[in-house]
């Protein structure tokens, strides 16, 4: 019974937006100010009762093995919960969120943070299953809610299209699996797998139905081409979540499903071994190679902020693959911390692109021109953020993007690292070209922005965003310490 | 010893930059820009004043490194803050302790965007200061990214009107290409040292030129690799010629300040890290390719030299000239021979404050004048001698500076550039005189004409007690090092002589 304490935190998330939406339609036309701090005081709830528990001494399991709760649970939930702590205060801040929507925005953000919380808490394939399309159902439906604007309507069918690709390929490898083994309960395969393992064949076909589905759900490259259509058709917060959300779930299903199917973690080495002669994890590094240049160099063709700000949390996010790509414990630590650290950054730059974007009426970079110096607390905040995003100095991302790449190299994959290297220059221009754009001069002197301040809501989550960026760098050795033991009790 | 005066000195800088971004959100008030500009100045002198202090504490005999501090940062993965001062970094250091407190003050009246050009060259003392002084390489690369994109901002927000902003992408797009190249040189040493070190003090002595890795099937020494890689990192931060369009488009749209920065303090502290890390890491590699660094040298040497001939702008100018020095310096560094390298290193230290002095005198002129056309110059710049005499003997010991006269900063490192070389390459000193004669020429040349000849424009008039003030340090400097170089010569020569002992 106590082990279903450990989901308090999900009760609380799936009941107030169970409670949010029953309200709304019983109540629909009274206003939505109030909606905001419940939604709000219900993340806070969850995340104390997260933190309360802490990470257990030794993994729990709960529903018959069904879930597990550990180091990794424990990360991803947590991950989930800052999410939607950041995108729900950005929604309330947002003058592109109608207020007529807002009340489905929040309950919507809720159970969709649930179930990305859940991908790093499932321990059954059809768990597992069901949480990453879910997730994908909610990142759609979250897509498709201002329902006015063509754009929308249209970047939510192609997310949709993906996410069914993605759903097919998903089911395919779960059902091939389980055919195989006999078992949908994810320690049980492990020891099955280990007695008899998969044929080169089988592993081959099963990582490339598990692979597509991975790149289909985390808009990798080959599949990015959504991301542009989605940053234009919804507003920022929407696109915030899912670009975020949708990437850091592939991430915990390499980390939950695919890395213990096809990798042998010996107990006195730090690196592991693939049980495969095919070579999954560098084309795994090379799709995240790829990402990383793709969307870099996509970041640096766009002419409007968002579009450009969401194609660099994109390329940050191929940084994190090709880091996973190199099998070993101090990459995955890193992996994790660097995710960690880009929410912070990703949900900071948000708050600026929606307040430049609500205070001039357009994210068109040509029109933030001189904007430096009407506002230049905003921007060094922005910038900062930005700093952080794209891996410039003095952040921990630099050093969290060195340590990725120089896992890779240690692995003996020198040519994937030093390309690697080479495509992060691309986050440093993208970086440069906005911050010239805002600081060039003649300044704006606009009497209009003299009184628009960023207001409560976008200035907690500044807050939330601003003060991690630093402690995380300063006390990166720290930070690092508590990933390894997220990651000890995996149940690889 | 942790004394924690060079942290006091690298974090001032950085502390000053944060007021004065922090101020830009309070109104124009007159009180508030002036305290701004105070605090400005008040911590680049506090930081170069510390690190004046610690370079006259050093003990000269002693080769290792002193002042060190060492905490660890990431101890797992064997990260840590380690800085210290030795005789390789003395003369930057001193150099960057005087260029910045001038161009702060140089930069007293700069309307609009004052407190962001005060801030952006507080950030890049700190971030230089950092990259000199590191031992860690991890903490150099990561100072080293932190100086490009200000210095980046400082051409790209307070440039010509015209192509700016492309001339500023140039610059990140060449500096971030060089931090790619630097941390990719960084990670192949940290993985071929065994326990992994980014520690200069742990890895250093050769230790890694029998080491070598893979890539794509194919043996590499990691040696060879790293040369080549920070060789390409230097050849994008420092123009070496061909790779030096970056520079000549940021002198075309640079203000004359802008551009000084990265001549006389970006270009020399580079130049300086590249030196040490080759030096101490990968000596037998850095002794077989100094026919590559001698080719290199005397290219540099001869297409600055007489590209300044063609030169009409001041800037432009000024860029040359840094070309021309940079040739100066790889010739004394490939020498390998204690004179020449020691000539190198003390050349940083006397070309650039002889270009910091030229970059200010474009800097008055600028001010005076706002020129952006090569033509208005040209009209402007005539028989300035009559009209403005301080100005004129400014001019004409930074030009004797700048082509080695004897009694200045210029003829010590010059002379001692070509005693070192001649005995290894006779060839390379004569073609050196070849460039210097170029220069000689060209200085004279536009000396006589912005001076001697024609008539003055109306109106023209003298520098004031303000332009003294800054152009003083750099004015006694000039003379003061080149009159008596020896306790900069002392202190650099021992550090110089235990890397060429690694080398042999």
């Amino acid at each position: 019974m106590v082990e279903w304490f450990y989901l308090i935190p999900d009760f609380i998330l799936v009941g107030t937006a169970i409670g949010l939406i029953i309200a709304e339609t019983t109540y629909s036309r009274e206003p939505t100010r109030w909606v905001l701090w419940i939604s709000g005081l219900a993340v806070l709830a969850s995340l104390l009762e997260l933190f309360r528990f802490g990470i257990p001494s030794r993994e729990v399991t709960i529903l018959s093995g069904s879930l597990v709760i550990d180091g990794f649970s424990v990360f991803a939930r947590t991950f989930a919960l800052l999410l939607s702590a950041g995108t729900v205060f950005l929604g309330a801040a947002t003058k592109e969120l109608s207020e007529r929507i807002k009340v489905e925005f929040f309950a919507l953000v809720l159970v969709a943070a649930v179930l990305l919380g859940l991908i790093g808490t499932a321990n059954n394939l059809l768990v597992l299953m069901a949480a990453t399309q879910g997730l994908g159902l909610f990142c759609v439906l979250l897509v498709a809610l201002a329902k006015g604007s063509p754009k929308a309507v249209e970047a939510s069918i192609k997310l949709l299209v993906v996410q069914v690709l993605g759903f097919v390929f998903f089911t395919i490898a779960v059902a091939l699996l389980y055919y195989k083994t006999g078992t949908f309960d994810l320690t049980e395969l492990a020891v099955k797998l280990k007695l008899s393992p998969l044929t080169e064949l089988e592993a081959g076909i099963l990582f490339l139905f598990l692979l597509t589905s991975v790149l289909a759900s985390s808009a990798s490259f080959p599949i990015h081409f959504i991301v542009n259509d989605l940053a234009e058709g919804s507003p920022a917060p929407v696109v915030g979540f899912v670009l975020t959300a949708l990437p850091a779930a592939a991430v915990f299903v390499l980390l939950r499903l695919v890395v213990p199917l096809f990798v042998v973690r010996d107990p006195g080495s730090s690196v592991w071994q693939s049980t495969i002669h095919y070579p999954w994890s560098e084309v795994l590094g090379w799709i995240g190679c790829i990402t990383m240049v793709i969307r870099g160099l996509l970041a640096l063709t766009q002419t409007t902020v968002r579009r450009l700000v969401f194609n660099l949390s994109g390329f940050s996010f191929g940084v994190i693959l090709v880091g996973v790509s190199a099998l070993t414990d101090a990459g995955m630590s890193f992996a994790l911390y660097q995710m960690l650290f880009l929410l912070f950054a990703i949900t900071g730059s948000l708050v600026f692109v929606s307040y430049f974007t609500d205070l001039i009426a357009t994210d068109e970079l040509s029109s933030w021109k001189g904007l430096f110096w009407s506002r230049p607390k905003e921007s060094i905040s922005f910038i900062i953020f930005l700093l952080a995003l794209c891996g410039a100095p003095p952040f921990f991302t630099f050093m969290g993007q060195v340590f990725l790449l120089g896992q890779v190299f240690a692995t003996g994959r020198s040519f994937l690292a030093v390309i690697s290297v080479f495509a992060t220059f691309l986050g440093w221009v993208c970086l440069g070209r906005i911050a010239l754009t805002m600081a060039s001069l003649p300044e704006i002197k606009a009497k209009q922005y003299e009184h628009s301040s960023i207001g409560v809501p976008r200035g907690v989550v500044l807050g939330l965003a601003m003060v991690p960026l630093f402690v995380l760098t300063f006390f990166a050795e720290r930070g690092l310490y508590w990933m390894s033991e997220a990651i000890r009790f995996v149940l690889w | 010893m942790n004394s924690y005066l060079i942290s006091l000195a690298i974090a001032v800088p950085f502390f000053g930059a944060l007021v004065q971004f922090g101020s830009l959100s309070l109104k124009n008030a007159p009180p508030v820009i002036s305290i701004s500009k105070w605090i400005s100045i008040f911590a680049s002198l506090l930081s170069s004043g510390v690190m004046l202090f610690l370079i006259t504490s050093m003990n000269p005999i002693d080769i290792q490194p002193q002042f060190v501090e060492v905490f660890p940062w990431i101890d797992t993965y064997a990260i840590k803050y380690e800085v210290g001062l030795d005789g390789l970094s003395t003369p930057i250091v001193l150099l960057l302790s005087i260029v910045f407190p001038v161009l702060i003050a140089a930069e007293w009246g700069r309307k609009p965007g004052g407190r962001g050009v005060h801030g952006i060259l507080l950030l890049l003392q700190g971030a230089l200061l950092g990259t000199i002084l590191s031992y860690d390489l991890f903490l150099t690369a990561f100072f080293w990214g932190l100086s490009i994109l200000p210095a980046a901002f400082l051409v790209g927000i307070w440039g010509q009107k015209e192509g700016r902003e492309a001339a500023a992408i140039k610059l990140i797009v060449t500096g971030a290409v060089s931090s790619a190249f630097f941390i990719a040189a960084l990670l192949i040493v940290y993985f071929a040292n065994d326990p992994h070190s980014f520690s200069l003090r742990e890895i250093m002595g050769g230790a890694l030129e029998a080491k070598s890795f893979q890539v794509l099937g194919h043996e590499l020494s990691v040696a060879r690799v790293c040369f080549g890689l920070l060789l390409a990192a230097l050849a994008l931060r420092a123009p070496i010629w061909p790779i030096s369009g970056w520079a000549f488009s940021a002198a075309k749209s640079a203000n004359p300040h802008a551009f000084t920065v990265y001549s006389s303090a970006v270009i020399p502290t580079v130049f300086v890290v590249f030196l040490r890390l080759t030096f101490s890491l990968f000596p037998e590699t850095t002794a077989a390719s100094s026919p590559i660094l001698l080719g290199a040298g005397i290219l540099n040497l001869l297409v600055g030299s007489m590209g300044a001939l063609g030169e009409r702008r001041l800037v432009s100018i000024l860029c040359q000239l840094s070309i021309a020095w940079l040739g100066f310096a790889l010739i004394g560094m490939s020498s390998l021979t204690s004179p020449g390298v020691v000539g190198a290193v003390y050349s940083t230290f006397a070309f650039g404050l002889s270009l910091c002095g030229f970059g200010l005198f474009s800097g008055v002129i600028w001010n005076r004048f706002k020129q952006n056309s090569e033509d208005e110059e040209e009209v402007v710049l005539r028989g300035l001698a009559s009209v403005a005499p301080k100005l004129s003997v400014f001019v004409v010991v930074v030009v004797a500076s700048l082509i080695s006269f004897p009694g200045l900063i210029g003829f010590v490192s010059g002379t001692l550039v070509l005693i070192g070389s001649y005995s290894i390459s006779p060839m390379s000193v004569m073609i050196a005189f070849i460039g210097m004669i170029c220069l000689v020429v060209a200085l004279f040349r536009r000396y006589r004409d912005w001076f001697l000849g024609g008539v003055p424009q109306a109106g023209f008039v003298d520098i004031g007690l303000h332009e003294s003030i800054y152009l003083l340090p750099v004015f006694v400097s000039l003379i003061a090092f080149g009159v008596y170089p020896k306790p900069m010569i002392d202190t650099i020569r021992p550090t110089i002589v235990a890397l060429l002992s690694l080398v042999k």
